[in-house]
């Protein structure tokens, strides 16, 4: 489920194999696009057999359709929008966690499990705010440095943590937990 | 009932927190608050969107621009409560972001048209394309002179609404004029006839004049260019954002035409439209990294960027 990778400044990374999608002309599907990298990386490499077989082949417009993601305005990401996401998908358990800490991003990384972080990726870059953006952790570096999947700039994209640090602390630190649900549901 | 875990009276960073997250559930990722100001007991938080203009080179993205729509509402709070007083509705956000997104858009295709004249007046016509711009310069260069009352009696009530529009456009360019019933040449078509010997010159001359003295009634010259102008003010809006000439993508193109177009056939003849575009000099095919792509040509590029006074209103959402 890992892979090495050198980031463009020499140093020698584990990532996960999370498939890269990029957004190309939709502004405003990054979380779409986002969600759909980690679904077929469920589907397709993760390491439970069950999960690879319980988890949904979704194309990026069924996908458009279940977030509700509107043209212009983007997702709205919420409590409701995960819950919505983990009874359509139950062989995920979503959950929009907030105040989160590098601890959260390592704790699912090194569970091989990617996790959508959202963050202002206007502020990170010119340091200036503006929307709100989704992208892919896939990989951490030793002094917490990211490898990101961005929908907007491409795969593997190398994030320096205070860099990164920035335009998180804007979105409230939140992250899109996925945990693998490897037991059935009793449905009566 | 909402369940409110702030300290009263809220401060600014509290204000800005409610909202954020009452965006964030209510409106979507793109628009966010801004500076939450106190007023009368009630924090008002500025609702900004800068809206993502994803750029590539082909289909690699290359970098992310962000147009500045500024304001787009606001959300009221009560101070001492912590209530949400007011919020604007999903569907007003989202019309005024499409609202700029289509003021630039038609911006930077009436500087195109505008420049692009000549260029544009050169592209084939085919029959079936409603223009009644075509018709009346047509007949007017064949016939001399339209009798309103008897040759418009020819057409149905619904489309001679649209030709006593269109006369009233080409009036207002000089290239006709009205002498009570009769529709007649006006001087600058007189010109153009004088200067140029077939028929063919004389109505795409005329018509690149019109294009330029008219680029304003930019819906009726639509109904002319269609989509070699959708395709062209495509590509040229993505080069004016990234700041130089951009190449891109067949499939991004076929994109851009089966969303305005919606019709299969259309996206059929788009390899025909690329090659007229590039006959006339308004777009260039080039290959990058063994793939075919396409951009405007430099030197349209340089007259649009030096349309200061057309793309005056919207030079600042261009980040």
């Amino acid at each position: 489920m890992k892979r090495q990778i050198i980031t463009n400044d020499g140093r020698k990374v584990q990532i996960l194999r999370v498939p890269y999608y990029y957004q190309s002309e939709s502004d405003w599907l990054c979380f779409v696009f986002s969600l759909k990298m980690c679904l077929d990386y469920f589907k397709n490499i993760y390491q439970s057999d069950f999960i690879r077989s319980n988890t949904p082949n979704k194309s990026v417009d069924e996908l458009k359709h279940l977030t509700h993601t509107g043209q212009f305005m983007g997702t709205r990401v919420d409590d409701s929008l995960v819950n919505e996401l983990s009874r359509e998908i139950p062989s995920i358990k979503f959950s929009l966690d907030e105040k989160c800490s590098i601890n959260t991003l390592l704790d699912n990384f090194n569970k091989n499990l990617p996790a959508i972080v959202l963050y202002n990726c206007s502020y990170m870059l010119y340091e200036e705010e503006g929307p709100g953006h989704a992208g892919v952790i896939i990989g951490i570096l030793d002094d917490n440095d990211l490898i990101l999947h961005n929908p907007w700039l491409g795969p593997e994209v190398l994030v320096k943590w205070k860099d990164f640090q920035k335009g998180w602390e804007l979105e409230y630190n939140k992250v899109v937990i996925m945990k693998p649900e490897t037991q059935t549901k009793l449905e009566v | 009932m909402q369940v409110v875990l702030f300290d009263m009276p809220l401060n600014e960073e509290d204000a800005r927190k409610i909202a954020y997250n009452v965006i964030r559930s209510e409106l979507g990722s793109i628009p966010y608050p801004g500076k939450p100001e106190l007023k009368d007991g009630i924090w008002i938080v500025p609702i900004i969107v800068r809206y993502p203009r994803i750029l590539s080179i082909g289909d690699v993205p290359e970098k992310v621009r962000f147009m500045n729509f500024e304001n787009v509402g606001e959300i009221k709070i009560d101070a001492n409560k912590g209530e949400l007083l007011y919020r604007p509705r999903y569907y007003e956000v989202n019309n005024i972001i499409k609202e700029n997104l289509e003021k630039v858009r038609i911006t930077v295709e009436m500087a195109l048209v505008k420049v692009g004249a000549n260029r544009f007046a050169q592209l084939p016509f085919p029959a079936h394309i409603h223009s009644p711009v075509v018709d009346i310069l047509s007949w007017l260069l064949i016939n001399d002179k339209i009798d309103m009352a008897k040759d418009l009696s020819l057409i149905g009530v619904d489309d001679k609404g649209k030709y006593v529009q269109n006369i009233n456009l080409l009036e207002s360019t000089g290239l006709i004029r009205k002498s009570e019933n009769l529709i007649l040449p006006s001087n600058n078509l007189i010109e153009i006839e004088t200067r140029y010997q077939t028929l063919p010159e004389k109505l795409s001359s005329s018509l690149a004049f019109f294009f330029e003295k008219g680029y304003t009634f930019i819906d009726s010259i639509k109904q002319v260019l269609g989509p070699h102008l959708t395709i062209t003010g495509f590509c040229y809006e993505k080069s004016l954002e990234y700041g130089d000439l951009i190449p891109i993508s067949y499939e991004t193109i076929d994109r851009i035409v089966a969303d305005v177009y919606r019709q299969e056939v259309k996206r059929i003849k788009l390899p025909r439209y690329l090659i007229q575009l590039e006959t006339v000099g308004l777009l260039e095919e080039k290959i990058m990294s063994g793939k075919v792509v396409w951009s405007g040509t430099e030197e349209i590029f340089r007259k649009i960027q030096g349309e200061e006074e057309i793309l005056q209103p919207v030079r600042r959402f261009f980040a």
